[in-house]
């Protein structure tokens, strides 16, 4: 722009420049006024937002809490747990965005039962469409291997797929830092916080499995794979990592898939040698409960995991499976 | 170029001088301003040494041996709050001159039970350091070879060394943390000390029959006479009883015999009566104290004597013995 | 008084201010050093600073307002900042001053012409703000330091300038000062520098940052330079010595003015002034940026960011060796504060901080950098010097008890700047059976995170067999030792597991023992001895370390050394933490 001087210096055009060098001055005091920060950087521990995860469990019904269901195939002895327990209705109401989370830890197929099975993973979330009319069911984990590939590999992908459900693969816009009051290890980890935002219902859905460090991978060991971060570390303190996320994740209810346990070599296990089959399916409101019983097919007792006493303690559940007097049931094969 | 200039910018340019003036005043002004602790270079730089942990006095940690590491950091006490550290014991530290008191706990790398603690109370002047040195000298004390004065009791290692008195208490009995504990004393003794002030007085008692490590150094009214200050005491045995001989220098033969004689009086006041002498020399200067031998003898600058004998051979042996020593140092010192 | 001659003393001034700074930028109480000299001054009055941190972080750091001072008074007034206080303008005014002084009136009219190039200092600004404020992923980072001419200047002068001169009267420091990749510095220093023998003012006028933003700000300037009256004889000696090339004589380019007032006073018929009215032969007020520039600048900025962390190294290929000062902000906050002014690195006192070269990263170029082979120690333990020298808190203010984890911050324990971490494959205890306990006696920290191992190991050749003894020597059969080697102390004398004596000398074929009752009585001619090593291998207590360095620094395997530290574990970016909370 060019403005032209002359011997008539325009009044007009100098007010109108010294107003804009004025509005100027004003806009840059005010930016700084507002963007001033007296206290200058925190560290960088000390400002992230935390987030925490809902309570969806639903309300106790006596002697409805826990269902252990014997038969060879997974699909009708699952569909009788659950019906022992009120029907999937009970849990998932019309219009719910239900998740399910699985054990999709390793990529391996299905026969070697690392992960969890893609037909019971299908068929739950078919029975949260068609009984329990869900909106929305998604499945997610944070895989220890490559996400896609466990999804795909493990067949659950496939199988969800089909069963209608949406697979939510984990990045890093989902993870979000939490912090479990009371817990000793996670404080301000972050956690795959996303796929629970916006959801109703949460089912943990797992094989009992042998686990080297632990003793066992059950339902409490499943939310392992809601870790994000560095969390191999907390392999240092397994025991109370376990109670701690039983005691972070009150879902609604779980399924521990005890068709064939992974008795050896486990988590990974890596032959069909090491899988004895045991013919039951728990499902349980409680969790603590349900790994309780889980262990006694791994021939453990309750108090050879230390996490179950932990996570007792932390108010998760109770060990005393018993006292919740399960409903025991059978399909004939 | 121009030929003049105009007043208006005559005006700005002293306007704008001012101005640079004013912000070169700021800027001097500002330079005053500071926290001197955060600029402390030294509290930076002397631990660009191999040993960083810098005491202004006596680094400590550097006197530890292998496998042993500081447990605490320094502490350090004052006249004022001695007592805080050793409660009781204060009173005795502050009339010996007492100036300060540096602490400092070391432990083994490999067993947190092997802990020790230094405690190297600075006395303002050696003489001080034997003085509390002397008074707390435990009975079943070990002579060391460490330094003239030291000795080992139990767990426990006490010494003077210059001005300093030191003692080395250890938390177990093990030879391991024994050995450390040594070798800190030893590195503590071996600290070059600008002031190496000797005690004179030690060289005029005789070595004949004389206790090893029987010296004591009485600040303060010896034998509960106040008039006898600053004297020296040092055990005997030449038969079968134990004779205490002392010694105080005086600043003058006059103000040695004025001591003598009250501190005489003040034997008679208190009960002793004149007694016969063995020995001719000591003829009036040979007291009984309810069956003891006291003797107080003045000799050039000194009073000197026997306190407390039971055996009056063994007391008037001692006293000549004393008496003749002292002539003879104080003679040999007279003629350097 | 003429106005020419009041700049030049007020460039002078604050040239030697700047030079001052510099100088006293160490750390001390003496007059000429830092005590409370207000070193950040030129950077805290740097509107450059204080924008590119704002479109970073979002905030305006406090000490920062200053450029508040500066951006009103270019709004007002113009870029006066540039011609009267700018210290790299002065130098290249002087130096353009001395390469073209000789040169006829018509070639320096020719070099004082206004070039179209001039606009590519907005595209260089344009290019740095945008990446500053790269909104995806919080990905962003503050580069303007690298062309910025005040924190440019600062750096030179701290890191090349300074230490050449003092290494050769060592006044300041007293031992050599070392910076890595100094040269890089010094060459992009000189070459701006001899670019005026060029075009006077060549940084100035074309490339710096800095001088673009300030010419945006004065766009509505209230007094500018122009032409008072039309009667003008166009003689053109107003643009004999122009310094921002802004063409006085015709129509003016306001944004291009460095208020040199050379025009003013080289005008003989005074027709020239500093007015609040427009030049009457026409101005151009506006920068000169096109559309197509602004938009291609403005995106390659914005693309750099995420080209540049391609690499990773924000990420899981984080650079281990990248150890930060104690204060510094989490990698990717602290990548959007840095000037890479170099104060910090002035200011070490052990010379340890260093310039950060590419291996870092393009983004880490020349910011802070912990370099343990160089300098007289490692970070010292009691000393927060650079944290309190970094303009914008980029190394946050700490103070002694937070570094150490006293008091208030007992419960955050120290700031951990990395861990060391002991290379058994080098370390001469661990891998060569030598004795040294160097690192574990260096480590500053009470009680030491280094502790040791005692182990006996029986050197080459250290089994020999017993010929004869007497009191505390003893001969041996094989005639193969080297006489006195073994006489160190660290040498022992062993005879089956337990029992063990020092040895105090040796011949090639006889020892001798300290004192110990128990060994020369049980051994008979014929038998066995081992002359074993007494070696204590270092080992770290990886929750005390807090990474100073100072052992790597102290240790004697000087090529790659045999304790090493890493940032795992710094405090700064809890996410590379080692061990859990406890």
């Amino acid at each position: 722009m060019t403005e032209q001087g002359n011997e008539n210096f325009p009044r007009r055009a100098f007010l109108a420049r010294a107003a804009k060098a004025g509005a100027c001055v004003s806009g840059a005091c005010a930016a700084a006024y507002l963007l001033y920060d007296s206290k200058g950087p925190v560290p960088a521990s000390k400002k992230q937002q935390l987030v925490t995860l809902p309570d969806f469990s639903v309300p106790a019904e006596p002697g409805r809490s826990m269902c252990i269901a014997t038969g060879p195939d997974r699909k009708q002895t699952f569909n009788k747990a659950i019906d022992s327990l009120g029907g999937i209705e009970r849990f998932v109401k019309t219009g719910d965005t239900v998740l399910i989370k699985p054990n999709v830890a390793f990529a391996t197929p299905p026969m070697l039962g690392a992960t969890a099975n893609p037909q019971l993973v299908a068929q739950v979330a078919r029975l949260c469409y068609s009984r329990g009319n869900a909106k929305r069911v998604i499945v997610t984990d944070n895989s220890i291997n490559d996400p896609a590939s466990c999804f795909q590999l493990s067949g659950i992908g496939t199988a969800a797929r089909q069963a209608g459900a949406e697979i939510l693969l984990p990045k890093p816009t989902l993870f979000a830092h939490t912090t479990l009051s009371g817990g000793e290890l996670i404080r301000n980890w972050p956690i795959l916080y996303g796929p629970f935002e916006k959801v109703d219902k949460v089912i943990g859905i797992t094989p009992v499995k042998d686990h080297h460090r632990s003793g066992a991978s059950m339902t409490m060991k499943n939310w392992y794979g809601l870790l994000g971060g560095r969390r191999n570390i907390f392999h240092q303190n397994i025991n109370t990592i376990i109670a701690e996320l039983a005691m972070m994740v009150r879902p609604t209810f779980v399924v521990l898939d005890g068709t064939q346990v992974m008795m050896t070599n486990g988590p990974t296990g890596g032959s069909v040698s090491d899988l004895r089959r045991t013919n039951t399916i728990i499902v349980s409101t409680d969790q603590v409960a349900a790994d309780s019983f889980g262990a006694t097919l791994l021939d453990l007792t309750p108090s050879d995991l230390p996490y179950l006493r932990k996570a007792q303690a932390g108010g998760a559940g109770t060990t005393d499976y018993k006292s919740l007097k399960p409903v025991i049931a059978e399909v004939a094969g | 170029m121009r030929s003049g200039h105009s007043k208006t910018e005559s005006i700005v340019s002293v306007v704008m001088l001012i101005l640079l003036v004013l912000a070169g005043a700021g800027i001097f002004f500002k330079q005053f301003q500071y926290d001197a602790e955060r600029l402390d270079i030294t509290l930076a730089v002397a631990q660009t040494s191999p040993q960083p942990d810098a005491d202004d006095q006596i680094n400590l940690v550097s006197l530890l041996p292998a496998g042993f590491a500081a447990m605490t950091q320094r502490e350090n006490f004052g006249r004022d709050n001695l007592y805080v550290k050793i409660n009781g014991k204060a009173d005795l530290y502050l009339q010996s001159g007492f100036v300060e008191l540096l602490c400092r706990r070391f432990v083994s790398d490999e067993d947190q039970k092997l802990w020790a603690e230094i405690f190297l109370y600075d006395m303002g002047s050696a003489r001080n350091a034997f003085a509390v040195y002397s008074t707390q000298r435990r009975a079943n004390a070990v002579q060391l070879p460490l330094t003239k004065f030291s000795y080992k009791a139990e767990s426990a290692v006490f010494f003077t060394t210059a001005k300093y008195y030191v003692e080395i208490i250890a938390a177990d009995e093990s030879e391991k943390l024994n050995d450390a504990v040594l070798t800190v004393a030893k590195n503590i003794a071996k600290l070059p000390q600008k002031h190496e002030d000797s005690i004179g007085e030690l060289k005029f008692f005789p070595e004949k029959g004389l206790i090893p490590g029987s010296f004591k150094l009485h600040l303060t009214s010896a034998f509960g006479f106040e008039g006898l200050d600053d004297t020296f005491s040092a055990k005997y045995r030449l038969g079968e009883e134990t004779v205490t001989a002392f010694l105080s220098k005086r600043h003058s033969l006059k103000e040695a015999n004025k001591v003598a004689d009250d501190y005489f009086q003040f034997m008679i006041d208190n009960g002793a009566v004149i007694t016969s002498a063995v020995n001719d020399k000591l003829a009036g200067k040979v007291l009984d104290f309810y069956d003891s031998t006291e003797i107080i003898l003045v000799s050039g600058n000194f009073i000197l004597g026997v306190h407390e004998a039971y055996d009056r051979l063994s007391a008037e042996k001692v006293a000549i013995m004393l008496k003749q020593k002292v002539t003879e140092v104080a003679a040999i010192d007279r003629a350097r | 008084m003429k106005i020419v001659t009041v700049r030049r003393l007020s460039q002078v001034f604050f040239f030697t201010v700047f030079i001052w700074f510099c100088i006293v930028t160490t750390q001390g109480t003496r007059w000429w050093q830092l005590r409370g000299w207000p070193v950040n001054l030129f950077l805290r009055l740097d509107p450059l600073v204080a924008i590119g941190t704002i479109l970073s972080t979002h905030r305006l750091y406090a000490p920062l307002l200053w450029a508040l001072v500066t951006v009103v008074l270019t709004i007002l007034f113009g870029r006066f900042f540039c011609g009267w206080v700018c210290p790299f303008g002065a130098l290249h005014q002087f130096v353009g001053f001395l390469g073209n002084r000789k040169k006829p009136l018509a070639k320096r009219l020719q070099l004082n012409k206004y070039r179209k190039a001039q606009c590519i200092k907005y595209f260089v600004l344009i290019f740095f703000l945008a990446s500053a404020a790269v909104p995806m992923l919080g990905w962003a980072w503050l580069q303007t330091g690298l062309l910025d001419p005040i924190p440019l200047v600062t750096r030179s002068i701290n890191l090349t300038l300074l230490p050449i001169v003092d290494s050769l009267t060592g006044t300041i420091s007293a031992t050599p000062r070392y910076y890595q990749g100094a040269c890089l510095v010094l060459g992009l220093f000189f070459a701006a520098l001899f670019l005026n023998l060029l075009i006077p003012r060549f940084y100035c006028r074309f490339i710096c940052p800095l001088g673009a933003l300030l010419a945006i700000l004065s766009r509505f300037a209230i007094w500018r330079i122009g032409k008072n009256t039309s009667e003008c004889s166009n003689c053109k000696l107003c643009e004999k010595a122009c310094e921002g090339a802004c063409e006085p004589a015709s129509q003016i380019k306001i944004s291009e003015c460095v208020l040199c007032l050379n025009c003013l006073d080289s005008c003989k018929d005074n027709v020239i002034s500093y007015q609040p009215m427009p030049s009457l032969a026409g101005e151009v007020t506006n920068p000169d940026i096109s559309r197509r520039g602004f938009i291609l600048s403005l995106t390659s900025g914005v693309f750099a960011v995420p080209a540049v962390r391609l690499a990773g190294k924000l990420a899981d290929n984080w650079p281990h060796k990248l150890i930060r000062p104690p204060g510094a902000l989490s990698e990717a906050e602290f990548l959007k504060r840095c000037l890479k002014c170099g104060q910090c690195i002035r200011i070490c006192p052990t010379n340890v901080l260093q310039p950060a070269g590419i291996e870092f990263g393009m983004e880490a170029l020349w910011t802070p950098v912990l370099n343990n082979r160089i300098g007289t120690s490692g970070c010292q333990l009691n000393c927060t010097a650079c944290s309190y020298v970094c303009p914008t808190a980029a190394i946050r203010p700490i103070t002694l008890s937070e570094k150490l984890g006293l008091g208030e911050f007992a419960e955050a324990g120290p700031i951990r700047i990395g861990t060391a971490f002991v290379d058994r494959s080098r370390c001469l205890p661990w891998a060569m059976d030598k004795p040294c306990i160097v690192c574990q006696e260096n480590c500053p920290l009470s009680p030491k995170a280094i502790y040791t191992e005692e182990v006996f190991n029986t050197v080459r050749d250290g089994s020999l067999a017993v010929k004869k003894i007497s009191a505390l020597k003893i001969e041996t059969v094989e005639k193969i030792m080297q006489p006195g080697k073994f006489a160190t102390g660290d040498y022992y004398c062993a005879a089956g597991e337990s029992k063990r004596a020092k040895i105090t000398s040796n011949t090639e074929n006889s020892i001798e023992l300290a004192p110990n009752a128990a060994l020369e009585k049980t051994l008979g001619i014929g038998d066995k001895i081992e002359v074993q090593v007494r070696l204590q291998r270092p080992h770290v207590d990886i929750e005390k370390c807090i990474g100073c360095g100072v052992c790597q620094h102290e240790c004697p395997v000087s090529g790659k050394r045999a304790i090493r530290v890493s940032a795992d574990g710094e405090t700064r970016n809890p996410e590379r933490k080692i061990l859990l909370d406890t």
